[in-house]
């Protein structure tokens, strides 16, 4: 059984996302227990977790895409399950899976998505070709989006999570699949975020990522949040010499995966 | 080790649930979507095809009264029949495997390419029932054989059921090999549109049918004279009829020879596709000069924006713009004709007596007409496919939806409109074209706004149900009551403004109820994402 962490609660700052006490259940399986989390502006935060421990269900609830069997959610301090347009209109969202409308191009595609923030003309032009030329996906920007490659489908999905410059910026694994030459502009990209004051919060399994470039983190395992806080603290706390060792400490997965590396030398 | 029977199974299985998943339609019984086994596969649509048969052999006895001489029309039809039968089945399945990659699991494992394509034609062949379609024709074959106590109809009828089935064949399978390119390449959708529209427009088969037939029995078959021996499929039924001459061997032995090669042609071509990526039209290899990509970003309203993402889906899915191409065809178009061929010179109407009253008729119908079309909207929610998902999580509200759908699919029927004003103004009188067109336009706003409500009302609230419950049983009850509803409402009107002194004025009723009904459930629509 995994130790629980608790870590030093964000203070004295404006919060971007917080979760109350956020329940959710998908028939009889617990997705989400109990979470109470403080997400601060102008932080880049890692939702770290084995698969199925909560990760993307707990973002979906961010975007008022699914809703909580209780609890709440305050995005910019407005409640995503009572105004989800609302929050919707002030966050970027790039889920998981890259599946969108394939027969579109590329440009109509952030065309469609700019109508919908009622974004000005003018600002859909620089910012679009902007973020074509930093993701480097001119030379797609007139083929349908299902031609395209993996990366350079997450690449298009990615422009249209950030076109609209939200305040809130949630990434969903972005990471799986980028070239690294993308995945440094994607970085870059984020802190730039952060450095204005805009809250971003990814999941990942690449943990070297998170390390790099999230200040917190948050670990769930089966829908519980196991621990939260600095990186360092975390670190420090559980004495390892990096994420990936607290992070299987944490979740208690370092033994148990000794354990089937023997069984499977014996196999 | 696993057989190549077995493999095909799973490859039918498989295309049949990815094809669900595409169409994002009703779930299409086992039987019918290869999911089953191949007696599953093959049964309802063997049964079908026999009964279809069985009545075209009876009829065609009846018809010849003992004589041989309409078989070559008779043996035309069913070989129509028969392949578009076959071509229905193996042309949409197939193109499944090649669009949605289905052999790329398997293409790095441990399998032999004998077996893989085996199993991709077994596949093919038994899991959609496209073998049974030559069922089509051998019954009826047989029944002309014991009812004309002759045995050329049997043999003539086998070798074309077979022939026809290889070409069917091998045609579905050609098609399945550019099915990748469609999204790609204009001139192969513009090419899949009109085969949807033809195969649409088939529901007129029937029709034609029973023309051929109830001319076969009138004795009013024209004679077509020795042309049947030279033209496939009339040359099997001239050997059916008994007429074994040089010309109609030699036109059924070149049909087959043809129809193998091009079997031939198309299963390489399949399998260049499936293994190597898509093929094109223009054949593989031609240098392309690579263009430097022209593109602009633009932002529209809401409601606009979500339009022109609608229009553009449309018209890069030849199976939904087909529809939008013939169901106005086949609503319109027999009044239109029918007018036509009923008046003789349309500009002396008005001065016939019965003139004033086929006048009112058409000029009345027309507009009420409008009114069966507001279902349509509804494809245009089939249309999102699995982009569905950026609705749920993007700032869109049903109402926005709703009315966005309503938008682009009257765009779409706008120039059914425009034919239908001219027609009527043409016969009519400009003032009689406006005042019908207008009328007609209004119908058809108010009614796709209702269809849309309604759909809009019944999506699932979770992304991820999108594919099962919006287009579930229930949405179908709602969709028949629509079309119920717009029958009674229309022909209450139509009645009131022919039969009674009302006149035209029930037309303006009809107008005025529907738009009344689109508001209140407008009113009634709550502005809430589809998540809510």
């Amino acid at each position: 059984m995994a130790q629980r962490y608790t870590l030093k609660p964000v203070k004295g700052q404006d919060l971007g996302i917080v979760y109350d006490g956020i329940s959710k259940s998908f028939g009889d399986v617990l997705a989400v227990s109990e979470v109470n989390l403080r997400i601060p502006n102008g932080l880049l935060y890692a939702l770290l977790g084995p698969n199925g421990s909560g990760k993307s269900t707990l973002m979906k609830l961010a975007v008022g895409m699914l809703k909580p069997d209780s609890g709440r959610i305050l995005v910019n301090g407005v409640d995503a399950t009572l105004d989800p347009i609302s929050v919707r209109r002030s966050i970027g969202y790039m889920p998981e899976e890259v599946v969108t409308y394939d027969s579109l191009t590329p440009a109509e595609y952030l065309s469609f998505i700019a109508s919908l923030y009622g974004m000005p003309d003018e600002i859909v032009q620089s910012r679009s070709r902007a973020l074509v030329r930093l993701l480097t996906l001119d030379e797609y920007m007139a083929k349908p989006i299902g031609e395209l490659s993996h990366g350079n489908r997450q690449k298009v999905v990615l422009a249209a999570s950030i076109i609209h410059d939200p305040s809130v910026l949630i990434l969903d694994e972005a990471f799986s699949g980028l070239d690294p030459e993308s995945a440094k502009v994607l970085k870059e990209t984020l802190l730039d975020y952060v450095s204005r004051g805009k809250t971003v919060i990814i999941s990942t399994h690449v943990l070297e990522i998170a390390e790099a470039i999230s200040k917190r983190v948050a670990i769930m395992q089966r829908g519980r949040l196991i621990a939260e806080g600095p990186l360092d603290e975390l670190r420090s706390r559980t004495g390892a010499k990096d994420l990936e060792q607290a992070f299987l400490q944490v979740t208690g997965v370092s033994d148990e995966v000794q354990e089937l590396l023997e069984v499977l030398k014996t196999l | 080790m696993v057989s190549w029977s077995e493999m095909a199974r799973i490859l039918a299985k498989e295309s049949a649930y990815r094809s669900a998943r595409q169409r994002q339609t009703i779930r299409t019984p086992s039987f019918w979507r290869g999911s089953g086994s191949i007696v599953q596969a093959n049964l309802i649509p063997g049964i079908l095809c026999t009964a279809v048969s069985c009545f075209l052999g009876l009829a065609a006895i009846f018809a010849s009264s003992g004589s041989s001489s309409a078989l070559p029309l008779i043996f035309g039809a069913m070989g129509a029949v028969e392949l578009i039968f076959s071509l229905f089945a193996i042309a949409p399945s197939t193109s499944i495997m090649t669009s949605q990659r289905l052999l790329d699991p398997l293409s790095y494992r441990p399998v032999e390419e004998s077996t893989l394509r085996k199993a991709v034609l077994a596949a093919s062949l038994v899991y959609w029932g496209v073998g049974s379609s030559a069922l089509v024709v051998i019954p009826a074959s047989i029944i002309l054989s014991v009812g004309l106590r002759t045995p050329y109809p049997i043999v003539a009828g086998t070798a074309m059921a077979l022939t026809l089935l290889i070409l069917a064949y091998g045609v579905g399978l050609f098609v399945a090999s550019l099915a990748p390119s469609v999204r790609s390449d204009p001139r192969l959708r513009i090419l899949a549109t009109l085969a949807w529209v033809f195969i649409l427009l088939i529901g007129y088969l029937p029709s034609m049918l029973n023309s051929l037939l109830g001319g076969a029995v009138q004795g009013a078959i024209p004679d077509l004279g020795s042309i049947v021996e030279f033209i496939p499929p009339f040359s099997f039924g001239a050997l059916a009829a008994g007429n074994i001459s040089l010309a109609a061997v030699a036109s059924c032995a070149i049909t087959l020879a043809t129809s193998v090669i091009i079997l031939r042609y198309s299963s390489n071509r399949l399998w260049s596709s499936l293994i190597q990526g898509p093929a094109t039209l223009g054949g593989a290899g031609r240098l392309k000069l690579e263009r430097k990509s022209r593109w602009t970003v633009h932002s529209y309203r809401t409601i606009f924006g979500l339009s022109i993402k609608d229009m553009k889906l449309l018209i890069r899915n030849p199976q939904r713009l087909a529809i939008f191409i013939a169901y106005p065809v086949i609503f319109l178009m027999p009044f239109l004709v029918a007018f036509f061929q009923l008046q003789g010179k349309p500009l002396d109407l008005v001065s016939l007596p019965q003139g004033g009253v086929i006048l009112q008729v058409v000029t009345t119908v027309v507009p009420a007409l409008g009114t069966l079309l507001g279902v349509l909207s509804e494809h245009l929610f089939y249309i999102e496919g699995e982009g569905a998902r950026d609705l749920y999580r993007l700032p869109v509200t049903r109402r926005n939806l709703a009315l966005s759908k309503a938008l682009s699919a009257f765009l779409g029927l706008l120039p059914m409109g425009l034919i239908a004003c001219a027609v009527v103004s043409y016969v009519a009188g400009i003032l009689q074209g406006l005042t019908s067109f207008a009328l007609l336009e209004v119908n058809i706003v108010a009614s796709l706004a209702i269809s849309s409500f309604s759909t809009v009302s019944s999506l699932p609230k979770e992304a991820s149900a999108w594919s099962e419950r919006s287009i579930g049983t229930g949405r179908m009850a709602i969709r028949l009551g629509l079309i119920i509803g717009s029958i009674i409402l229309a022909g209450f009107f139509a009645f009131l403004a022919i039969a009674t002194p009302v006149g035209g004025m029930g037309m303006v009723g009809l107008s005025a109820v529907l738009v009344t009904i689109a508001a209140v459930m407008y009113q009634r629509l709550r502005d809430a994402p589809l998540t809510d």
